[in-house]
């Protein structure tokens, strides 16, 4: 028996509309099946508008089943519609069971179709270029429609064999627990991050000018341009060895590696280079700036690709997600007047995460004191037990990079260079983790026996991980690593969901979600009741995945009329604005927003 | 009337209330353009709750990999072999007779520590042999922190020697209980004691000569051709 059977009425839903960027849906137009009746139902947009709640019955029997379902509560929202009860999302579910395999058509509803053999739905991109601009005739009409009537019709073919991995009632309890975070989504997705419109259009529209300007400021600090505005490798290697900076090096030893990935990392370690870090990403191109997805009430809205990375993450788009460009760029968020924001993040939550999960009594005592790196420095025998953040500076440092790297695996050679240590030493002070979180490694070592042996790792509440044989040694590697720091990552995520989840079903106002952060927006009023509900259903969360064990919560307020502070980005955000000066107060600087290609209408179909 | 259409079999007016093809029957509702009924419904009873926060710790199923089920058992390929480390509590195996060896303490160029050698007992009578050859009493021991076993060599020839005596009386304190052995200048060790009972050990699955080849493997004096031999002897 199915635990499906024990549900008494599944619809599938599935609306068209039209979302240009960093706007709120348009819907066209709605298509909905209930699967144990067969009865159907199609609206159009000028039908749906009028009515306070779904055709479909949405309460504590049914559940209403989408394909990336986050986007169809978008449009509850639009519509202003109570949220189902019950939500299951059949590519989060198709995602789980195959996560960590690469599909030829990927993990949209295509690719599932494709790979339970079904047929394709064809001429999608037409009637997504209709559904964007709109039908214009009676033929467009009932096009769109049974265009729409054929996804809901492919989800009904689809659940008995997507959720066929589900075999007890609490494996569908955990999938509905998994489809609920749609509703949060869509929450966050309505909301937006508030966009100081008058200051981005005046930055980003000014940014071509001011390169030269920008790169000659930074250049008496840094000294690796030539005269011609060149970037000179000899002179940055010598900046490096002068500021005894461990760059990683390419294969023949010789030069720094200079792609994006590789310098997000080494500033985490050497914050000297962060402004350099900024100019590349800003004038060299390694980030885009200024391509925010914006609506034209100044809030930025993006598809937060829930379960979109292999961990369960969420995976924003890197350049139109106010969080995703140069960390300098934030500071374009600033409260809507009257309004005040509040970033809360889980304190060193991977920490936390691990040493809960490994039940390291150690790794936890030292969790709860204030500073977890110095901590681990006192307990390994590093630093005296009256050592402070501030004399141990050093340590502390040293600490940190080996309190971090063990958990996705790193060796100690990795760890030498990042320090610039030698080999020997980074060994001694991974051998010092070893011996003072000695469960930690037990259970670290154990999460990669259990995938070596079952193939599967999973998180609390089932989110897995498939490891898949490889011949590509590289690529081995890597997913070993990945394993190491699956369960960190993937309970992080969890933890957010959680969190999100709950505030969404208590109607708090959240507006993003930052990796392991939550950012909400209240009025100056509320913000005090707000913020102190907020950390405590972040806190509850914490304890609901960690058994008991609950992560500390920082917040970061930003108030009326302030503009969000990135600590790393402040420094050259000054600069930039020491150049370009304030904006002048003219409606001029709103038309100057660059123009938005529209969104495709559905993710990852 | 709303310009909605009725999906894929569009619906005329006189469609209403007609039964289709199929014996499905198509009716009206005041906002959709048309609803088709099946022939039957079936009614499915709920048997649980479908609200995952009705009891969401019963939902977890926690992640301590170490005790899922998945056994791997570690077979060690080497023993290290040494003092104890000051900052770890360790025990010492109880043995109903002490081992007592020959070593040969082999200096390694550039290293402070020599390489600990085994030699068998037809070497020992050796004169050449004789005056290098350093008696121990060789101590089984697990670390607390990390089970890791190890050897402990304690030289027994001087017993007027502060480091050998005191870590005599220290190994026969870990037979006992977890102790940390910390140098303590010209008393030679210290023993550290831990205020509260740290448990029994794990102790390896290795018989007690196991135990030793493991510490000795490859550091094995059993001829006079063995190159520290031949070294000591000038031959290389």
């Amino acid at each position: 028996m199915s635990p499906l059977d024990a549900v008494r009425e599944f619809v599938s839903v599935d609306f068209e509309f039209s979302s240009p960027s960093g706007h709120r849906p348009t819907v066209r137009c709605l298509a909905a099946r209930e699967h144990r009746s067969g009865r159907r139902h199609l609206l159009a947009y000028d039908e749906l508008v009028r009515m306070k709640t779904p055709p479909f019955d949405i309460g504590p029997q049914t559940v209403v089943v989408g394909y990336f379902l986050s986007a169809e509560m978008s449009c509850f929202q639009q519509l202003e519609w109570p949220r189902p009860a019950n939500m299951l999302d059949l590519f989060v579910e198709f995602r789980n069971q195959l996560n960590g395999h690469t599909l030829p058509l990927g993990f949209g509803l295509q690719g599932c179709l494709n790979y339970f053999g079904e047929p394709l739905i064809e001429e999608k991109e037409h009637w997504r270029d209709v559904a964007i601009r709109g039908p214009e005739t009676a033929d467009e009409w009932q096009g769109l429609m049974n265009y729409c009537m054929q996804d809901v019709d492919a989800c009904v073919g689809l659940l008995p064999k997507v959720c066929a991995y589900l075999k007890t009632h609490d494996d569908l309890l955990r999938a509905l627990l998994r489809g609920r975070y749609a509703s949060a989504v869509a929450d966050m997705q309505h909301r937006g991050v508030p966009i100081d419109m008058p200051l981005y259009s005046w930055v980003t529209g000014r940014l071509a000018e001011i390169g030269a300007d920008v790169r000659n400021e930074i250049n008496a600090k840094y000294g690796v341009f030539r005269a011609d505005g060149s970037f000179s490798m000899a002179n940055f290697r010598r900046y490096l060895i002068k500021e005894n900076i461990a760059f990683p090096l390419d294969v023949d030893g010789d030069t720094p590696l200079m792609d994006e990935a590789t310098w997000s990392d080494v500033v985490k370690y050497a914050p000297q280079l962060q402004e350099l870090h900024q100019y590349r990403q800003t004038f060299e191109g390694t980030k885009n700036i200024g391509r925010l997805a914006i609506g034209p009430d100044g809030r930025n809205r993006v598809l937060l690709g829930q379960f979109g990375a292999r961990t369960g993450r969420n995976t924003p788009s890197t350049t139109e997600f106010a969080f995703g460009p140069s960390k300098w760029t934030r500071s374009f968020i600033r409260p809507a007047p009257g309004m005040q924001l509040d970033y809360l993040d889980w304190r060193s939550q991977e920490i936390a995460i691990v040493a809960a999960l490994a039940g390291d009594e150690a790794m936890m005592d030292d969790y709860r004191r204030s500073d977890f790196y110095l901590a681990f420095a006192i307990r390994a025998g590093l630093a005296p037990s009256d050592a402070t953040k501030e004399k141990h500076r050093d340590i502390r440092a040293a600490a940190k990079v080996v309190c971090l790297g063990v958990m996705f695996g790193q060796s100690a050679y990795g760890m030498a260079a990042k320090l610039g240590i030698s080999t020997t030493e980074a060994e001694r002070l991974l051998r010092a983790h070893k011996r003072v979180y000695h469960r930690f490694w037990a259970w670290s070592d154990a999460a990669v026996d259990h995938v070596s042996v079952r193939g599967v790792i999973r998180t609390c509440f089932d989110w897995r991980l498939h490891r898949i044989a490889s011949v590509d040694e590289a690529a081995t590697k890597k997913q070993w690593r990945s394993v190491r720091n699956f369960p960190s990552q993937a309970h992080g995520a969890e933890m957010l969901r959680l969190a999100c989840t709950y505030a969404a079903d208590e109607g708090l106002p959240i507006v993003a979600p930052i990796h392991d952060a939550i950012l909400i927006e209240a009025s100056v009023g509320a913000m005090p009741v707000v913020s102190a509900r907020m950390e405590a259903l972040m806190r509850k969360a914490s304890r609901d995945v960690l058994r008991g064990f609950e992560v500390d919560v920082e917040h970061t307020f930003t108030g009326d009329g302030e503009r969000y502070v990135d600590e790393d980005g402040k420094e050259f955000f000054d600069r930039i604005m020491g150049i370009v000066g304030e904006p002048p107060d003219h409606p001029a600087a709103l038309e100057q927003l660059p123009p938005k290609a529209p969104l495709v209408v559905k993710y990852m179909q | 009337m709303a310009k909605s259409v009725a999906g894929g079999a569009p619906l005329g007016a006189d469609d209403a209330r007609q039964p289709l093809e199929d014996g499905r029957q198509v009716v009206e509702t005041p906002s959709s353009g048309g609803v088709v009924l099946p022939q039957e419904t079936p009614v499915v009873e709920p048997a649980a709750s479908l609200n995952p926060f009705a009891d969401l710790a019963a939902l977890n199923l926690g992640a301590n990999y170490t005790t899922d089920g998945v056994k791997v058992k570690r077979k060690l390929l080497a023993l290290p072999m040494g003092s104890p480390d000051k900052k770890q509590f360790f025990r010492a195996i109880r043995e109903e007779t002490d081992f007592i060896a020959r070593v040969y303490e082999r200096p390694v160029p550039g290293d402070l520590k020599p390489t600990v050698y085994f030699v068998a007992p037809s070497l020992h009578s050796d004169p050449s042999l004789a005056r290098v050859l350093k008696m121990v009493k060789l101590v089984r021991c697990v670390y607390h922190d990390t089970h890791a076993p190890f050897l402990w060599p304690i030289s027994i020839g001087q017993r007027d020697n502060a480091w050998s005596r005191t870590a005599l009386d220290i190994a026969s304190a870990a037979a006992d209980g977890y102790v940390r052995c910390v140098p303590d200048g010209r008393n030679g060790y210290a023993i550290e004691l831990p205020e509260d009972p740290l448990g029994e050990p794990t102790w390896p699955e290795l018989t007690r000569s196991e135990w030793f080849d493991l510490a000795f493997k490859g550091r094995v004096i059993d001829s006079f051709e063995h190159e520290a031999i031949r070294e000591l002897r000038g031959a290389l």
